[in-house]
């Protein structure tokens, strides 16, 4: 089988990368697929060499340096991209994080087309489903509501990047009611697709998954890089409001167990934690790390005694949590997004109430202070992973899907030549 | 046969491995099958590339051995060697040449090597394979037996028109960014420079392409690949200059508008006016010559074979002809001092060179001063860990009266000249105040800091960044390195963002700096708003973390930090009024959206619960209406 991958970043940078390269890595090792990679030119994006790369400038072009160009440019891409496929003939294109409906139309022209979510862009004008004016989760689908509700309003007209975006992400938008496939990694996001008006047999169910190790192996080394004097808690991911770092610090400023803070991040909001930090007189038990590869942040979960996941929007999986237990540790997170679909409460970790920092504390505070039951949860943890989150589950699922928008494609590419 | 030939890391970015390609069109005209793995540019850990090549089980695998690339081609063949033992390892390049015998002593998986130019020899290894037969007979292949090393003599190939054209489809990686199609004209090189190892590679018989054939492969090449630009990689282009100058007049005969460079340097004293403009016309735009030193007794004594004023005049043709001219220098050769050295930065600067470059001298084996360094210097470091054709900043040896110390500083004072200016200068003016620096770094330059600490001590340091940055300086301002970090916090307004700067801008023309840095990969509109609004006494771009760049009025070279080219100005402006002619088209199209979006009321809102998602219809006065 050959599947063209359409995506924006092809670098180690967060989850959704995470993933592609490790679905990659599988697919081709474990099932002998042929992968082509088509990526945008962005000056972080590099050809590895481990497979057919393209690199085709335009291909997730977004409209923020004028609409003429970003016309320019989409039209060049398309005209790239047919090429690419008609050498490449892929039996189907599986796309990843890209929203530019020129390059969309192309590929859904020619190929069975598989669509996966890494995140609310594809309905959503201001990326992150919060709403502008209280911060709080958008419940309304896209329409009416992003307009009332203050999210595209002043943009539209006033050309910001956001207003300027709206037209071709709604374009985006309706041409996914023509995907094979969406694939959705937790019932949240799934809820999510279907409230947008996407049918029910287009989508499909494909939770993330994770490197899997030996329990033997994985204890050896919680004990050998544990910090037996010390509360270790860890968090991972990108710093931003989403991702909810500035809560987890006023958590943090309400534990009364003594502790320290790892933060594994880096991101737009790097100065306000550090203020954060100062304003709180955290300095001396928060530990900025950085932004780290998986094989380092993974010292950190061996490490930590609870990973903390205060994410405060509909977040689409979070890859950090199943990481962490695939590492036999707890997990303490906010009841959000797909969240509750890997952690069970009170099973692998504790769920607070969202945006409750009093709660989130409390939880942290309650798997500190009695670490017996913080390690028989990354056990629980463990076993959920090995069970549920594996790479074989994950890569049989993903070629039945293959399979799934193969024959779906064949049928609407046919009818689409009937008509015409 | 199945061949991988693999050009390990540590060598220059962006750089194609010419020997490899032109070794796999010889075993492709052979009849084997070959790939090249270009581990230099996917940097890829020896793992990862050890499961790759036990993918593709090759029977042979062929690593290029630069002195730079001595240690991690030892490191992937032992990580290949755990993982797949079919392929035997054999090793060329110009370290092997040099140092065959240190190299199979350290290296036991390699079993044969191959020294000079191996097109010919190699094939002939590996058709003696494939058709079973004695290997050990091969022209200039050198291989263990028992404690033994035995060498066959190198056969140098006289006739570079025999060669098959280098192949490059077989690349896994290709073409890499910015690509320049790397062209070889001739090899060989028959003077007697004391620091230069091309005579031992490629030897003293210096022999050269029919330019007829040069041409045929540029045809190829702009068929095949479509290239725009290239670059001449011989070690001496110039010996010949009849031969030059044909090559040009053939180039300028077919027409086929290709920009090209001659970045490997030329002899200054073997150009005249009718091949600097000749150059010119076939679409060279930038030449660099070999200078380095401008202290006249060193340069005598390095035996380069020409003279200070021929670099003069050379230098003055080339710029005559209209093309740009870089200046190779190196610090450290037998005699140096940090006298010669500034006698070298005053003959830079007089010679008035578009760029220069100050590399620190490696040693390499075999040449003159690598046995002058035997019986009169010291050896600092291997020279396998030592730079190599880069700024950084390694020193390999140290010869009497130029000791490290003043090797290092002499490094300094040569790349940033005009800040040992300012420096003296507030000395001599007895400014005991610390030095205020502020670094505009909106694109993070990493490493500048260290050299703005060496040359001025202690100072007032300031930085202004993004979010991308942040981390990196928190973690220096914590350390006391910096005095004062601004931030301009993430936003998805311009205006918001433009407004920032300019407050940012404004406070920054308040706190008086003496001297401000600005990376140059910054956005220019920001660097011309630096320049009216802060009115800097001293602006430097910082181009990298070794090239800084003094901004001045008066000079037209710097203008280009702060101008685009007027091409590009004029296809803005052409944006800019076509965007003001539709602007009312695209507010109304805006309009149209937005109302459709507000009269298109349907959907349902999603409410998440404790056990699972629900959705429930939005627009509730309708349902009552049904």
């Amino acid at each position: 089988m050959k599947v063209l991958h359409l995506c924006d970043h092809y670098r180690p940078f967060g989850g959704a990368e995470k993933l592609l390269f490790d679905t990659l890595f599988y697919l081709e090792n474990d099932l002998g697929v042929e992968n082509v990679i088509v990526t945008e030119n962005y000056p972080e994006n590099h050809l590895i060499g481990e497979r057919k790369e393209y690199i085709i400038p335009g291909i997730a072009a977004q409209p923020t340096g004028g609409i003429i160009d970003y016309l320019g440019r989409c039209f060049t891409a398309r005209k790239h991209l047919r090429r690419v496929l008609e050498k490449e003939k892929p039996d189907v294109v599986h796309i990843h994080n890209l929203q530019n409906p020129f390059s969309i139309a192309e590929v859904l022209k020619a190929s069975p087309c598989v669509r996966s979510i890494h995140d609310p862009r594809l309905y959503c004008f201001n990326n992150w489903r919060l709403l502008p004016k209280t911060r709080e989760i958008c419940p309304y689908p896209l329409g009416y509501k992003c307009l009332t509700e203050g999210c595209l309003l002043p943009n539209l007209l006033t050309f910001s990047n956001d207003g300027r975006n709206a037209i071709p992400r709604y374009l985006s938008y309706r041409l996914h009611r023509k995907m094979d496939k969406i694939i959705g990694l937790s019932q949240a996001m799934i809820s999510c697709i279907l409230q947008n008006g996407y049918r029910e047999e287009q989508i499909a169910y494909l939770p993330n998954f994770t490197a899997t190790y030996d329990l033997k192996n994985v204890l050896e080394r919680n004990i050998r890089l544990a910090r037996p004097n010390e509360n270790s808690i860890v968090f991972a991911g990108r710093a931003s409001h989403e991702k909810g770092i500035d809560y987890l610090l006023e958590a943090a400023a309400l534990l009364k167990v003594p502790f320290r803070l790892y933060l594994v991040t880096d991101g737009p909001y790097m100065s306000r934690v550090y203020a954060k930090i100062k304003i709180l007189k955290l300095e001396n038990k928060v530990e900025l790390v950085g932004a780290l590869s998986y094989e380092k942040t993974r010292d950190y979960y061996s490490m930590a005694d609870v990973v903390v996941v205060p994410s405060v929007w509909i977040e689409p999986f979070c890859l950090v949590g199943i990481e962490a237990m695939a590492n036999a540790k707890p997990v303490v997170a906010y009841r959000t997004g797909g969240i509750p679909d890997w952690l069970v409460d009170g099973k692998t970790g504790l769920l607070a109430e969202c945006k409750n920092v009093i709660d989130l504390a409390e939880k942290i505070e309650n798997i500190l202070l009695d670490k017996e039951k913080g390690i028989s949860y990354g056990l629980a943890g463990f076993k959920r992973v090995q069970e549920k989150y594996n790479k074989d589950i994950y890569l049989t699922n993903l070629l039945k899907i293959y399979a799934s928008a193969i024959d779906a494609g064949k049928i609407r590419l046919r009818n689409k030549q009937t008509v015409k | 046969m199945k061949v991988l030939l693999i050009n390990p890391p540590g060598w220059q970015k962006g750089s194609i491995n010419l020997g490899l390609s032109y070794l796999a069109a010889s075993l492709i005209s052979s009849g084997h099958e070959v790939r090249i793995f270009d581990i230099n540019a996917s940097n890829q850990p020896p793992d990862i590339i050890a499961g790759r090549v036990a993918k593709y089980a090759p029977d042979l695998i062929g690593f290029s051995v630069k002195t730079a690339t001595a240690r991690s081609t030892a490191l992937i063949s032992r990580n290949i060697k755990k993982v797949y033992t079919r392929a035997l390892h054999v090793a060329g390049g110009p370290h092997i040449t040099l140092s065959y015998r240190e190299f199979l002593t350290e290296n036991p998986e390699f079993e044969y090597v191959f020294l000079g130019d191996s097109e010919i020899s190699f094939a002939d290894f590996i058709n003696r394979i494939s058709g079973g037969q004695d290997t050990h007979k091969v022209d200039g292949i050198a291989y263990r037996n028992q404690n033994e090393i035995i060498t066959n003599p190198i056969k140098i190939i006289e006739n570079l028109d025999t060669l098959p054209l280098p192949d490059f489809d077989v690349i896994d990686i290709f073409p890499p960014e910015d690509f320049r199609y790397p062209l070889l004209t001739s090899r060989g090189c028959p003077y007697a420079c004391i620091y230069c190892c091309v005579g031992l590679l490629s030897g003293k018989k210096w022999r050269g392409r029919n330019p007829e054939k040069v041409i045929e492969e540029l045809k190829i090449a702009q068929k095949r690949y479509g290239i725009r630009t290239f670059e001449i990689l011989d070690d001496n282009f110039t010996l010949e200059p009849e031969r030059a100058k044909m090559f040009c007049a053939l180039l300028i005969k077919e027409n086929l508008k290709l920009q090209w460079y001659c970045h490997n340097g030329i002899r200054a004293d073997k150009i005249d006016l009718e091949l600097a403009r000749l150059m010119r016309k076939a679409g060279c735009t930038s030449v660099a010559v070999g200078i380095e030193s401008g202290d006249e007794n060193i340069f005598n004594s390095i035996r380069k074979g020409e003279t200070l004023e021929d670099i003069v005049r050379g230098v003055k043709l080339i710029k005559q002809a209209g093309m740009r001219v870089v200046g190779y220098f190196i610090i450290g050769l037998p005699g140096d001092s940090l006298e010669s050295i500034r006698r070298t930065i005053q003959f830079q600067q007089k010679l008035g060179l578009d760029d220069f470059n100050y590399g620190i001298l490696n040693p390499y084996p075999g040449t003159t001063v690598w046995k002058i360094l035997k019986e009169q210097g010291q050896t600092l470091l291997d020279i396998k860990d030592s730079s190599h054709f880069s700024n950084d900043l390694t020193i390999p040896c140290e010869f009497p009266g130029f000791c490290r110390n003043d090797i290092e500083e002499a490094y300094y004072q040569a790349n940033y000249w005009d800040l040992y200016c300012i420096k003296e200068r507030r000395e001599y003016r007895c400014e005991k105040s610390p030095v205020k620096i502020l670094f505009i770094d909106l694109f993070p330059q990493d490493g500048f800091l260290e050299t703005v600490r060496k040359i001025f001590g202690k100072c007032h340091l300031d930085i202004f960044t993004t979010w991308h940055g942040t981390h990196h300086y928190s973690q220096k301002k914590d350390s006391g390195i910096i005095s004062a970090l601004y931030v301009i916090e993430h936003t998805e307004r311009k205006l918001e963002k433009i407004f920032k700067v300019l407050k940012h801008l404004s406070l920054f023309r308040r706190n008086r700096y003496d001297l401000i840095f600005f990376s140059a990969s910054s956005r220019k509109s920001i660097a011309l708003a630096v320049l009216v609004i802060i009115r800097p006494r001293h602006l430097f771009f910082v181009v990298s973390q070794h090239k800084i760049i003094r901004f001045s009025w008066f000079q037209k070279s710097s203008w280009g930090y702060i101008t685009i080219h007027p091409f590009l100005l004029f296809a803005k402006l052409i944006k800019a009024v076509l965007d003001i002619i539709l602007y009312p088209l695209f507010w109304l199209s805006a309009l149209i959206f937005g109302l459709f979006l507000y009269f298109k009321r349907n959907g349902k809102k999603v409410i998440f619960t404790k056990d699972k998602p629900l959705l429930i219809p939005l627009t509730k006065r309708r349902n009552r209406k049904r």
